[in-house]
């Protein structure tokens, strides 16, 4: 790598931090021909998402649907003996792909001649950062820093990680399968994990304390999932509070406590923890500068991601919702343009949502629940794929395809999606939003035949037809 | 607490001004409305006046800064004791760190012309992108991202403009078609063109003058920019005549000198301050000449008021402070109050309002010298008066030439309101005034 034995004292523009926001910045202002200098504690960049987040997550998930579509693949006809799995070959070829992304980053830093700082960063002052690397600290004067240190996972008060009870970070790491295997919290990422760890062999139970999973997602499609996870999860328990957690020698004993307050326990071999995650906006010496937190933490920020000392920017999870890479990708463009002096703004119409569970969730812009909530007046085509022939040549029949414009100008003003591949889908939806379309715009648009893009023709058809 | 300062309200119709000093620093104790800084405005330098007594404790701005008003420009701590100032002055007023040349093999243009260097760490960020604009999801406007971009690069506000596609969605057509109907309004001045000045607006592209030797360029300041604006509209738009006449001062100077012999220095009596009363008199007698034109109503404005404006020669430019209601008012109340006018403006102290309003105006150049000019009418007034040297000339006296002191007046009018004549009988009433002030008293 690029570390440097005289780290150097004066940067042109300074990255703190190396996950999807802090790369994406980096090589786009280098591109842009600024001098960069990016500050990340891992050999390679890659942050949360790579080395434990995204990726590594839809390794896990990608044996998930082998092993499921194996197994479902006796209703047609075709039966495979009961999958072994070795789980140690498995890690290692999560690890490998982990490996081989992060990596490529890493040559591009040198490639791109980028100074890499291998350290944890902290403002000294407005215009100097402190550096802590394995050789010492030194201090680093910039004329501008795009900060993106991203989040981490919350975890209950009073509870720490350990062998069985796991973040997502532990559970990523995948050190074996346990039989049973308790998720606490609803929200997109225990439900991931809690798929995959179905999928190789746990029983799984999931407790959540609100009425549904996924809270503020539409609820079209979270029934859509639900009535899948039914059948792969043990026990969905919903209004339910975790009341006890204890580690014992033979597991995690567990007490519930549902609306009516009524205690039930249970114990399981591991535990996973996913009720959120929260900025990292901690030990950065942010109070050395103007810089300024909102409410929940978040860094504040404007139209160019920046902060209360103009020449310094926040994007990505510490920059406020949603914690989504591909949001941080949007802001590190704005971010390094408005470096360069250009006049970019961070204005999308849409960030796309996914959630890559079998089936998939995916939507952006307005949700259905959200116009109901404002008294937003929409005007919705929701397809069942049920109709759709490339869903039914797959052996599925579950998945749908929701619209929703705006009833005057038919504009799109969101869109939702439940279903294989609904992930892939959603990119369709999130360019028309940004183009501006309107329904006759999609239902004119010639889809493939046949494909399960076609459902978001047939559900313009159902508001526009020629 | 550090409490804001703000750029008050300092007129009517001024939005901003340019920071033209600074005057305290960080860590200056200041009393209660001492100045802090002075800002040039459309009409006027201002002082801005500490709001309360205390320390400074940052500033906000730099000098040749424009700030709208209202903007918070300094940060003080009140309270008598000063406080040691929290902010190191160097993290306010940085040494402008140079960026640095990066000597990268191939730095991608990232714009049509040359790439522009990265502003330097805390440089003021005139970005020219309204940020108040920036909206997200479904505030966005219905335009493509490159269309929004194509906006924001003309400085257009796309939520202004009317999409024709479906459902009202903006295309670069719509972007385009906003910009060619802004400017049609600006080259028919149905709009103004914001900060600039219309009267440049018919300016033919200069040559190279680098060509023929070394130039220095120097922006306008504002009262040099409002002068173009002003006299270039004038010029282009009212047909105007000037007429010369001369009146004999001699007695009236012999008055004046006299009367200056026992006046304390406040109430010199200037030949000024007679020829507002005398003027003033006149647009009495002659009320077409205190006027205003509406030609788009098709009316003729006639003020019941009288305020004559006088020309002031100061090093920043010239400036028209008015003396209010001078119909009213006695010459030696004209004089002292002509008297602490023209100081105020030359040390720039007056205030926009002080030059609001003027009905006619005086431009006296006599103390300079020359023998006649041509005013230029200061629209929408209707009529100007210039004066040039007096001297002393043979006159025929009915037997003989005697030496009379003379002194020489040029009356420009707009000759859409005002006709030959009149204008010819307006300078002579103010000839005879001046000869014969009896006249005053007998017409006035």
């Amino acid at each position: 790598m690029s570390e440097q034995n005289t780290p150097p004292t004066k940067t042109q523009l300074v990255i703190v931090g190396g996950g999807p926001g802090g790369y994406h910045a980096a090589f786009k202002a280098a591109a842009l021909g600024l001098e960069v200098t990016i500050v990340d504690p891992e050999a390679n960049p890659g942050g949360v998402c790579l080395h434990r987040g995204c990726i590594p997550s839809k390794a896990l998930l990608h044996v998930a649907k082998l092993v499921s579509e194996a197994r479902e693949a006796a209703e047609i006809g075709v039966e495979f003996a009961a999958p072994k799995i070795d789980v140690d070959k498995v890690r290692a070829w999560k690890d490998e792909v982990v490996g081989k992304l992060t990596g490529a980053l890493g040559q591009k830093v040198v490639k791109e001649k980028l100074t890499h700082l291998r350290g944890m960063a902290r403002f000294k002052d407005a215009h100097t950062l402190t550096v802590l690397t394995d050789d010492g600290e030194s201090e680093l004067a910039f004329e501008q820093a795009i900060v993106a240190t991203g989040s981490r996972p919350i975890m209950l008060p009073g509870v720490a990680t350990g062998d069985r009870i796991l973040d997502s970070t532990g559970a990523l790491e995948l050190a074996d399968v346990p039989a049973s295997l308790l998720v606490v919290g609803g929200g997109y990422i225990g439900l991931e994990l809690g798929s995959a760890y179905a999928a190789l062999g746990s029983t799984v139970s999931v407790v959540e304390m609100t009425n549904g999973l996924l809270p503020g997602c539409d609820r079209d499609l979270v029934s859509t999932l639900k009535r899948r996870l039914d059948k792969k999860f043990d026990k969905i328990m919903l209004n339910t509070k975790l009341a006890e957690m204890k580690e014992t020698d033979r597991g995690v004993a567990v007490a519930f406590e549902d609306k009516k307050g009524e205690r039930t326990e249970q114990t399981f071999d591991k535990v996973l923890v996913s009720i959120g995650r929260r900025p990292n906006t901690e030990n950065l010496g942010l109070e050395n500068t103007k810089i300024e937190l909102d409410e929940k933490g978040f860094v504040k920020v404007d139209g160019q991601r920046r902060t209360a000392e103009p020449h310094v920017f926040a994007i990505g999870d510490i920059a406020g919702e949603p914690m989504l890479a591909h949001k941080a990708y949007g802001e590190a463009d704005v971010a390094a343009e408005a470096a360069a002096g250009r006049k970019a703004v961070y204005e999308p119409r849409a960030i796309p949502a996914v959630v890559f569970t079998d089936p998939e969730i995916a939507w952006c812009g307005l949700t259905e629940t959200e116009a109901r909530a404002q008294k937003i007046k929409i005007k919705t085509a929701k397809l069942p794929w049920r109709g759709n022939g490339r869903t039914l040549t797959l052996g599925r029949d579950d998945g749908i395809t929701k619209l929703i414009v705006d009833p005057e100008s038919d504009r799109l003003l969101g869109m939702a999606v439940a279903g294989p591949g609904a992930g892939e889908l959603i990119a369709e939806g999130v360019l028309a939003l940004e183009m501006a379309a309107v329904s006759e715009d999609l239902r004119r648009t010639i889809h493939p035949h046949p494909t399960l893009s076609e459902t978001v023709y047939d559900a313009a058809g159902m508001l526009y037809e020629p | 607490m550090a409490q804001d300062i703000l750029v008050p309200e300092v007129s009517d119709g001024v939005t901003e001004g340019t920071v033209i000093s600074v005057v305290v620093a960080v860590g200056d104790t200041v009393e209660v409305d001492q100045t802090l800084l002075e800002l040039e405005t459309d009409k006027a330098v201002v002082a801005l006046p500490a709001p309360f007594a205390g320390v400074i404790t940052e500033i906000k701005v730099a000098e040749g800064d424009t700030v709208p008003i209202g903007a918070v420009v300094m940060l003080g701590e009140p309270g008598g004791a000063a406080a040691p100032a929290p902010a190191a002055p160097a993290e306010t007023l940085p040494a402008p760190a140079a960026p640095e040349p990066t000597p990268r093999p191939e730095p991608l243009p990232p714009s049509p012309a040359a790439a522009p260097p990265p502003p330097p760490a805390d440089a003021p960020f005139d970005q020219a992108v309204d940020l108040g604009a920036v909206r997200g999801g479904d505030q966005v406007a219905p335009a493509a991202p490159s269309i929004r971009r194509l906006a924001r690069d003309l400085g257009v506000d796309i939520h202004q403009v009317q999409g024709t596609g479906p459902g009202g969605r903006i295309g670069e057509d719509d972007v385009r078609a906003f910009v060619r109907a802004a400017l049609g309004q600006i080259r028919s001045g149905a709009a103004s063109p914001g900060g600039e000045f219309a009267g440049l607006h018919a300016q033919r592209p200069l040559p190279d003058f680098t060509k023929w030797g070394g130039v220095t360029v120097e922006p306008l300041s504002k009262v040099r920019q409002i002068t173009a604006d002003a006299m270039s509209y004038a010029w282009s738009t009212v047909p105007m005549v000037t007429q010369h006449d001369k009146a004999d001062i001699t007695d009236l100077e012999t008055f004046r000198r006299n009367f200056n012999l026992k006046a304390p220095d406040t109430a010199k009596l200037t030949m000024t301050a007679i020829l507002i009363k005398v003027c003033a008199a006149a647009l009495r007698a002659f009320p077409q000449f205190n006027t205003s034109l509406d030609l788009a109503r098709k009316e003729l404005i006639f003020k019941n008021y009288i305020h004559v404006g006088v020309a002031v020669d100061t090093p920043g430019g010239l400036l028209v402070p008015v003396v209010r209601d001078a119909d009213t008012k006695g010459i030696e109340q004209l004089a002292v109050e002509l008297n602490e006018l023209a100081a105020k403006t030359r040390e720039r102290r007056v205030s926009p309002a002080d030059m609001e309003g003027g009905t006619f105006t005086i431009s006296n150049l006599g103390g300079i010298g020359g023998t006649a000019f041509d005013p230029i009418v200061y629209a929408p007034q209707v009529a100007i008066l210039g004066v040039s040297r007096s001297a002393l000339q043979p006159v025929w006296g009915g037997t003989d030439f005697v030496p009379r002191n003379v002194m020489p007046l040029s009356l420009t009018y707009d000759h859409r309101v005002i006709d030959g004549a009149i204008g010819a009988r307006f300078l002579r009433w103010i000839c005879a005034a001046l000869e014969e002030p009896i006249n005053l008293a007998m017409k006035g």
